[in-house]
């Protein structure tokens, strides 16, 4: 083939240009250190870039939930360790009424103290957290157990619930109903206090005695409700650090599709720089030489 | 005597000769940059013998033709070559203002998308929270506009490839005139059998620009071309040239129309035409649209399913949700309730039109129980099964997620993009070949022209020489009386 100015220039050119837009493309590949800086860098990979986006997104998130669960079970757990504790000193105090020794007015003492217990469970019942009331569900405006004559729960039955992971709900809350009890379930606290309180103030110290199988009952009761709460914390915790993982795989996945790799990139970098300035070279020696330069 | 006139006038010719195809060595010489040049060549052609004296002898040399040389297999190569290489390199542009719509940065529409439903697993956390329900509201306000956004930047991209393609009709119609002024020349010319290589040169050269525009055909008569569009409607036949004129269509959409006649015009659709008018006139018209209706589809499904879960829940005040979404007929103000029409089926405009509805943050419907003056604020379930929404794999056409599907929108545009950069780099690397080739053949090589000069300058000086010979011959004869 014949080779003239025109196509030694022309080709020349050609190269020059291919080499620098490659040069540009690996410059800007190390400078922002991504690969895939728009969709047609890697169109196959535009899904998992953002679906990983989006995990990690979500990820951060159900992070902050499960910190918010961890929270209100805390809480919780403190309220249902007082109602524990009111329990055992409500049991001790039976067991001391029944021991046959007391006059009327010890075990008419017994029985304010045990008022005052009551009272003490209806502030704990009645707590509230934040501006919420703890205890009554999804009515978290509305006092659970109004005050004066308790019994009848006001609040909402249900179990407040969070979303810990994808698609994973633990609840967080527990009604009061299912602590205190309701006078329609027949699991009522609140009247076996009153009927306590009501046997020791009348000095019946066997009558007084006679409840404490009921008391036993209740008091199991709220603590397999505690347990059960307990394990949940349990889950929380697991499903915190199992975030944790999936969150730093997630950045990994998106890395993988989206990082360039710095290594190859400047050593790729490098090669196309030699290619240009063989390039460069080139072009200067092609007017080096012309038969004009031998004639005279 | 009468020999040596004759040998004085072989001389006289050769002389002359030597110069013209120094002047043709030269002329070549000087147009060795121009594009689309020929290389020309002096055809020697020695003058018919006579006979003298029972002997034929030669009485000298002309120049009979200016010969070009030519191959009309590459330039019918590069002609063709140049309407696809014109398609492919005028996607390009638009392509990759797409690319920037369409974007895998961090902040897409993706994003916002994820965000609005984060928001709602925000508010799951604390349902009852004016902050939280806030953040819902503008979470939503933000997705809107950012399909909205999207819509008017794809709009604005086909009205730069209006604006695009009337800067280029300004362009085509003096080709086509000119290209008919030369079938003119070139054809008057050839008959007195004259060659008209300049003219020649220079139509091949507005032809491949025409088809790189195009997409042109053609086919050559008595030394004229008749210049047609890739659907076989003719631009110049003869010495006639039409003209391609724009026209506003009852959309307001930009046409191409050719003009036949005074009152009459024929409509060019896209497959009627090649090279960089169809290119971008394909974008506009077949890949910007089906990435709107994509949108379209995107938002209205993604509307629709939030309203559907939205209508099911109650709201603060107890009072069953309403929709959260609306299409509003102008871009939504300031005010709490702009003027709106319910969800329509019909999905066209729709991410262009997307707003929130609801104007007040008790509005917003986190709860599933609850009625009318018996509110359950802390009721949170509306709200997870809101937020499960982002991660329903099925939710658009029963086959994908929100994201998916706009991961599938994105890729569309991805791989257009990347075929359109891949072709037009091919093609310019035909390009370079095929021209390379062309002027392998038919191009100027300094050297090789140089040598000719000092050929030819030899000759000239020879016939200087045989002439200075032949004038003292002839003095010889002169001084014989003496």
């Amino acid at each position: 083939m014949r080779a003239t100015l025109t196509t030694t220039y022309r080709s020349l050119l050609a190269n020059l240009s291919h080499s620098t837009t490659r040069l540009e493309e690996l410059r800007l590949q190390a400078a922002t250190g991504k690969r895939m800086t728009k969709p047609s860098d890697d169109p196959s990979g535009i899904r998992p870039v953002l679906d990983s986006r989006g995990q990690i997104r979500s990820s951060e998130r159900f992070l902050r939930t499960l910190g918010t669960a961890g929270d209100r079970l805390d809480i919780l757990d403190t309220h249902l360790d007082r109602v524990e504790n009111l329990m055992v000193r409500a049991k001790e105090t039976l067991v001391y009424a029944g021991n046959g020794t007391l006059s009327q007015q010890d075990l008419a003492t017994l029985g304010d103290q045990m008022r005052l217990m009551k009272d003490e469970l209806l502030a704990v019942a009645n707590a509230n957290v934040e501006g919420k009331y703890l205890f009554s569900g999804y009515k978290e405006n509305v006092r659970p157990y109004p005050s004066g004559a308790p019994g009848e729960f006001e609040g909402d039955a249900s179990s407040i619930m969070l979303e810990i992971g994808p698609g994973e709900k633990v609840p967080v809350g527990l009604s009061g109903d299912a602590i205190f009890g309701d006078p329609g379930t027949g699991k009522d606290l609140w009247q076996l206090f009153d009927d306590m309180i009501a046997a020791l103030a009348a000095g019946d110290s066997a009558g007084a005695l006679a409840e404490m199988e009921r008391l036993d009952q209740t008091a199991d009761h709220i603590r397999a409700q505690r347990s059960q709460m307990g394990n949940i914390a349990q889950r929380v915790d697991n499903a915190q650090l199992n975030m944790q993982d999936m969150r730093i795989d997630m950045m990994a996945m998106l890395s993988r599709y989206e990082d360039a790799d710095i290594v190859e990139t400047i050593t790729n970098m490098t090669m196309q720089e030699t290619a240009f300035k063989a390039a460069l070279d080139i072009t200067s020696r092609v007017s080096r030489l012309s038969i004009l330069d031998y004639m005279r | 005597m009468a020999g040596l006139l004759s040998a004085l006038n072989a001389g006289k010719t050769s002389l002359r000769t030597s110069q013209k195809a120094v002047e043709i060595a030269g002329n070549n010489i000087a147009n060795v940059n121009t594009p689309g040049y020929s290389r020309q060549v002096a055809v020697f052609q020695p003058v018919p013998s006579l006979e003298l004296r029972g002997f034929f002898i030669g009485q000298g040399v002309n120049i009979n033709n200016i010969a070009r040389e030519h191959d009309v297999f590459l330039t019918r190569q590069i002609h063709d070559k140049s309407g696809t290489l014109g398609e492919e390199s005028a996607r390009l542009a638009p392509m990759a203002e797409l690319e920037r719509i369409f974007s895998v940065a961090e902040n897409n529409l993706a994003t916002e998308i994820d965000r609005f439903f984060d928001s709602w697993k925000e508010l799951s956390t604390n349902p009852s929270g004016q902050t939280e329900r806030q953040i819902v509201l503008q979470r939503g306000d933000l997705l809107a506009r950012s399909f909205e956004d999207a819509v008017t930047s794809l709009t604005s991209a086909q009205r730069n490839i209006n604006a695009a393609v009337e800067s280029k009709v300004i362009s085509v119609n003096p080709l086509l005139r000119e290209i008919a002024d030369l079938n003119l020349r070139i054809s008057t010319l050839e008959i007195s059998g004259q060659t008209a290589n300049t003219d020649r040169d220079r139509r091949d050269l507005l032809i491949e620009d025409l088809s790189k525009q195009l997409g042109v055909t053609y086919y050559e008569e008595k030394g004229q071309v008749s210049v047609q569009l890739p659907s076989g409607l003719p631009l110049v036949q003869g010495t006639q040239a039409m003209n391609i004129e724009t026209q506003m269509d009852s959309s307001l959409n930009l046409q191409l129309v050719l003009r036949t006649g005074p009152n009459t015009t024929t409509p060019l659709s896209t497959n009627m035409i090649g090279g960089e008018f169809k290119g971008l006139m394909s974008v506009r018209d077949e890949f910007i649209p089906q990435r709107m209706e994509e949108l379209d589809h995107l938002a209205y499904s993604l509307a629709h399913e939030v309203n559907r879960l939205h209508r099911d829940g109650t709201d603060l005040d107890g009072q069953p949700g309403l929709d959260f979404f609306i299409a509003t007929p102008n871009p939504p103000g300031p005010a709490p309730n702009p003027p709106a029409v319910p969800l329509a089926a019909h999905e066209k405009g729709f991410a262009k039109s997307l707003a929130v509805a609801l104007g007040d943050t008790a509005q917003v419907a986190a709860a599933q129980g609850g009625s009318p003056g018996d509110a359950l604020i802390g009721d949170n379930r509306n709200a997870l099964s809101l937020s499960a929404l982002a991660d329903n794999l099925q939710v658009m056409d029963g086959n994908d997620s929100f994201i998916g599907y706009f991961s599938k929108i994105t890729s569309k545009v991805g791989i257009e993009a990347s075929r359109a950069t891949l072709a037009a780099r091919g093609m310019e690397d035909a390009m370079v070949q095929i021209k390379n080739m062309r002027d392998a053949t038919v191009g100027v090589s300094l050297e090789e022209e140089m040598i000719d000069l000092i050929q030819y300058q030899k000759g000239f000086e020879a016939s200087a020489k045989f002439l200075a010979v032949v004038d003292e011959l002839m003095e010889s004869i002169l001084n014989l009386k003496r």
